[in-house]
């Protein structure tokens, strides 16, 4: 007995309510479903249906005492509690009710039009009961968070805020902080269920704190009580996240520690912050600073499998650039045994905006080639080096918008292909060794464009 | 015995008590799913077909090739890249008891003393990274590597050692990395081997050929070892009288007698063998023309210091580089006889570490530029290390004072570099205590290092994985996090 009496005894039973709590709802619908059955198809299951509303209020009523004893702990939004809490017993009285209609329906007369309405009134508490009892433990937005728009309205929530994630932009408190509080902490310290009479829902109730006074304090991570608690060890009883909800990750942890130190403010932006490689690390794995590249905003269909083979069958290596994207990588190997055509090219061609990555290396690739190439939109890396092309091909080029990666060491070209070269908008690395371009030339090609990485060899 | 007789027998000697249980059990259902699959739809498909990852690469790859540089014997990162001033003081002195506590080690006993460094070591580059004196070559090019020098393993032996960095298990048996890389990427250039391995410096790793072993991934993954000196590959050419012709044809008899064989018994080594023979064959025309690095300009031979027809590193490099160039996806260049236990002159951390450096300072330091002025080190990923690191004590065979100056095994702190590939430059990640003997910052086990690697080439180190004796494997088995510290 005293061990019983070391513990909190009625919390110990009170956590298995949300364990017993789902048989009566199982029973009662399996009773109501087996009475539809019994009544369309006649089939013999009269009986099943009687017991089942039995057990079903019988173990409600188990349910109901445990879950008095669960909302003794106290920490729940006392109207939603309330609501949860008569409708729970009325669903159980109910079940009762009509175990006893269906008991005497040849007793009385009046019981045969009582039974099918108590029901359906059985139905409607318990879905009542239940809906509640969720917004009590997931926290009132947790069903219709994901919902689209015009469900969200029809419930009367506020539209979903697209979050920010660009690096320049997202907000510090709502794009990261209160990102990590809604995945990690609200689960509990919410509206409906402030555990530790702590809400950490918008900045008020943050700077507001829980029961034992802030739980924040700008400036200094340290002296902070919620920062100490999700950096306890996690075997010790305050650690939070508790009951084994998942702990923040070390990024979350350093973003916090980061909110915290830089005065925890709530209106300004990531970027108004001092920003170290770690803490943008950090954000990157909660979302924020991830640059989305141009090949990645693509989203092209895929290219027909007549047009990949015939590709193939001109002696092109075709492959898709990773597992799941449409975009294309392909390539011609030297020691082909066939030498690379202007017609060979053209087969290409079909698949042109699909083709970002293309290799033509040691090929015999001549400028004609390059005209065609010139049509590829969403080429972005062109390996031409070592081929026999001249300034008159690179002139084709200059509609290549999305071209960032450009290899033309140990061809011909001279100065007069570093106007055109200047004309690519996007290109960020280009190899020159081995070719004609004059030391005059390097220098008007680093000057112009100073984001330009030239790379000359040595 | 007939020959009909002797025919059934043999079958029979096939045919295993496992076999017997296994149909028992499988039988009737391998009957009904046949027809609904259709029957021969693994041998509709190339070996390679067969087995390629169609959801690889996970995401977009940073880098496309890989060539690692693999000291085998575990170069001292005290002399070399892990300055240590502290230690210059404490030298002489007894090591303190709490370093010793608890630990074994392959030959320190009693209380060996501390041995500082015996380099001198200076400032290079824009990054303002310490190199040591005897890598002059390798310290103008710090600006375009990262260095890692709190790298960490859980084997303090060359072969287990040897074995966890090259395939995530210190036992024998698993596939190394480049059978992974190749085995879940393909090849580029389907006349070559995807996975080839050049030796230098005297004598095979300790490893052995385990370190390029294919593990259960089917052999035609394992690493391609090229001779070192002589001719690369042996007998490429076809001899007098077999012209191109009979030997496509001889090649196709051999196949179909291979490929009847694999319809009898289902053995997948025998889809091995088959392509094993097809790629020797292309082989022929692309190999004699690739492996001659006699054919580069005298100035590239003189960058790297290669002597062709000598066997040495800086020729395996330059190799190396052609390879790379004709899409080779994964390249290990192993370099023998780093392990200076001070037990002789050439065993010493400073006459034996200064020779062997020289054999590799040039070479490693040409192939980064090489690499770099190709256009081909943006999507090449090259590292450089040992299997483990040297102890900040001077080693005391035996408990005796040696003649010469030496360290032993050590697993928790050794250095490696990384370039290209999407790796940041100039970058010197991690740190070690005072007397590089623990990492204290950014702890970067072997583990860690391979889910790296697999990162860059845009794969999941948890997603890739190999089902083998009722269970999925993973190169990084449980363990391993990318070290997103060092990604540019």
């Amino acid at each position: 007995m005293t061990v019983l009496l070391e513990t909190n005894v009625t919390l110990f039973f009170g956590r298995f309510h949300s364990l017993i709590v789902h048989l009566p709802i199982g029973f009662i619908i399996l009773a109501i479903m087996f009475e539809l059955l019994s009544w369309r198809k006649k089939a013999d299951l009269s009986l099943a249906a009687t017991y089942g509303l039995l057990i079903g209020g019988l173990f409600g009523v188990i349910a109901v005492i445990l879950g008095l004893m669960l909302a003794s702990d106290g920490g729940y939004n006392e109207d939603t509690l309330a609501t949860h809490q008569w409708t729970g017993i009325a669903t159980t009285t109910l079940a009762f009710v009509a175990y006893f209609l269906k008991i005497n329906l040849k007793k009385f007369t009046w019981a045969a039009k009582a039974y099918p309405i108590s029901l359906a009134v059985v139905l409607i508490l318990l879905s009542v009961a239940g809906h509640y009892g969720g917004n009590l433990t997931h926290g009132s937005t947790y069903l219709l968070e994901y919902a689209p728009g015009p469900i969200r309205k029809m419930a009367g929530m506020k539209p979903a805020r697209t979050r920010i994630t660009a690096l320049d932009s997202a907000l510090v408190y709502e794009d990261a902080v209160h990102f990590i509080f809604e995945t990690k902490c609200n689960v509990c310290h919410n509206r409906d269920k402030s555990k530790g009479e702590l809400l950490l829902i918008d900045p008020q109730s943050i700077l507001a704190g829980g029961e034992n006074g802030a739980v924040i304090t700008p400036g200094d991570p340290a002296a902070s009580e919620l920062f100490r608690r999700v950096t306890l060890d996690p075997h010790h009883e305050e650690f939070m996240p508790t009951e084994g909800r998942t702990p923040l990750t070390r990024q979350e942890v350093a973003i916090l520690e980061w909110w915290i130190t830089e005065g925890a403010p709530f209106d300004k932006k990531v970027a108004d912050l001092p920003l170290s490689d770690d803490i943008k690390i950090s954000l990157k794995e909660i979302g924020i600073g991830q640059e989305v590249s141009y090949l990645a905003s693509l989203d092209l269909p895929a290219v027909a499998p007549e047009t990949f083979n015939s590709i193939m069958l001109q002696g092109f290596r075709v492959s898709n650039i990773t597992g799941n994207s449409t975009l294309l990588e392909v390539s011609y190997m030297p020691h082909n045994p066939e030498a690379l055509s202007a017609d060979k090219l053209k087969t290409l061609s079909d698949a042109r905006e699909n083709i970002t990555w293309l290799t033509l290396s040691a090929s015999t690739l001549q400028n004609d080639g390059l005209s065609i190439i010139a049509n590829f939109p969403n080429l972005t890396k062109l390996k031409i080096n070592g081929t026999r092309i001249t300034d008159e091909g690179i002139k084709h080029l200059v509609t290549l918008d999305n071209l960032e990666y450009l290899n033309l060491y140990g061809t011909e070209i001279t100065d007069e292909s570093v106007d055109y070269l200047l004309q690519l908008p996007e290109l960020k690395k280009l190899y020159v060794w081995q070719t004609k371009i004059s030391e005059q030339g390097l220098a008007k090609l680093r000057d112009t464009a100073p984001g330009l990485v030239v790379e000359s060899g040595i | 015995m007939d020959l009909y007789n002797e025919a059934q027998k043999r079958k029979l000697e096939f045919t295993t008590r496992r076999h017997f249980l296994k149909k028992c059990g499988t039988g009737l259902g391998g009957i009904a799913l046949a027809s609904l699959f259709g029957s021969d739809h693994l041998l509709a498909k190339s070996p390679a077909q067969a087995l390629s990852n169609k959801a690889l690469p996970h995401f977009l790859p940073k880098a496309k090739r890989v060539i690692y540089m693999h000291m085998a014997g575990a170069p001292s990162q005290l002399e070399l890249f892990d300055y240590k001033p502290k230690l210059k003081k404490l030298h002489n002195l007894d090591c303190p008891k709490s370093l010793l506590e608890g630990k074994r080690f392959a030959f320190i006993q009693g209380t060996p003393k501390m041995l500082g460094p015996q380099h001198d070591f200076k400032q290079y580059g824009e990054s303002g990274t310490y190199i040591s004196d005897i890598l002059p070559h390798f310290s103008s090019i710090v600006d375009d590597v990262t260095i890692i020098k709190s790298m960490h393993t859980d084997e303090f032996n060359h072969a287990p050692a040897q074995l966890l960095l090259q395939t995530g298990s210190p036992r024998a048996g698993r596939p190394s990395i480049g059978s992974w890389v190749t085995y879940g990427l393909g090849s580029e250039n389907e006349n070559l081997p995807g996975y080839m391995v050049l030796v230098s410096g005297g004598n095979n790793p300790s490893a052995g050929k385990n370190a390029w072993g294919s593990g259960f991934l089917p052999s035609e993954y394992q690493g391609v070892q090229c001779r070192n000196s002589g001719d690369p590959i042996l007998y490429v050419s076809n001899p007098d009288g077999m012209s191109r012709n009979i030997r496509r044809k001889s090649l196709d008899a051999i196949n179909a007698i291979n490929k009847s064989q694999y319809e009898e018994f289902g053995d997948r080594e025998i889809l091995s063998r088959i392509s094993q023979y097809e790629m020797a064959f292309k082989m022929q025309i692309s190999v004699p023309d690739i492996m001659d690095i006699s054919k580069e300009p005298e100035k590239i031979q003189e960058m790297y210091g290669a002597e062709p027809g000598k066997a040495s590193f800086a020729n395996n490099c330059l190799l190396a580089r052609r390879l790379l160039e004709q899409g080779v996806r994964f390249i290990q260049l192993y370099h023998w006889g780093w392990d200076m236990h001070g037990d002789n002159k050439n065993n010493s951390v400073n006459e034996g570490l200064k020779k062997k450096c020289g054999e590799v300072d040039q070479p490693m330091t040409a192939l980064v530029k090489d690499l770099k002025q190709r256009g081909l080190l943006d999507d090449t990923l090259v590292i450089w290390g040992g299997e483990f690191g040297r102890t900040p004590m001077r080693e005391n065979r035996g408990g005796r004072v040696m003649d010469f100056y030496g360290r032993d095994h050590h697993s928790e702190a050794f250095s490696i570099w990384m370039a290209g590939g999407g790796i940041k430059e100039g970058l010197t990640y991690g740190e070690t205590d005072e007397i590089g003997y623990y990492g204290i910052r950014d702890r970067v086990h072997v583990h860690d290092l391979q889910a790296t690697i697999l990162h860059q080439l845009g794969v999941d180190h948890e997603k890739f994985t190999y089902h083998f004796q009722g269970r999925d494997f993973r190169l990084t088995d449980v363990h391993g996090h990318v070290v997103k510290g060092i990604l540019s």
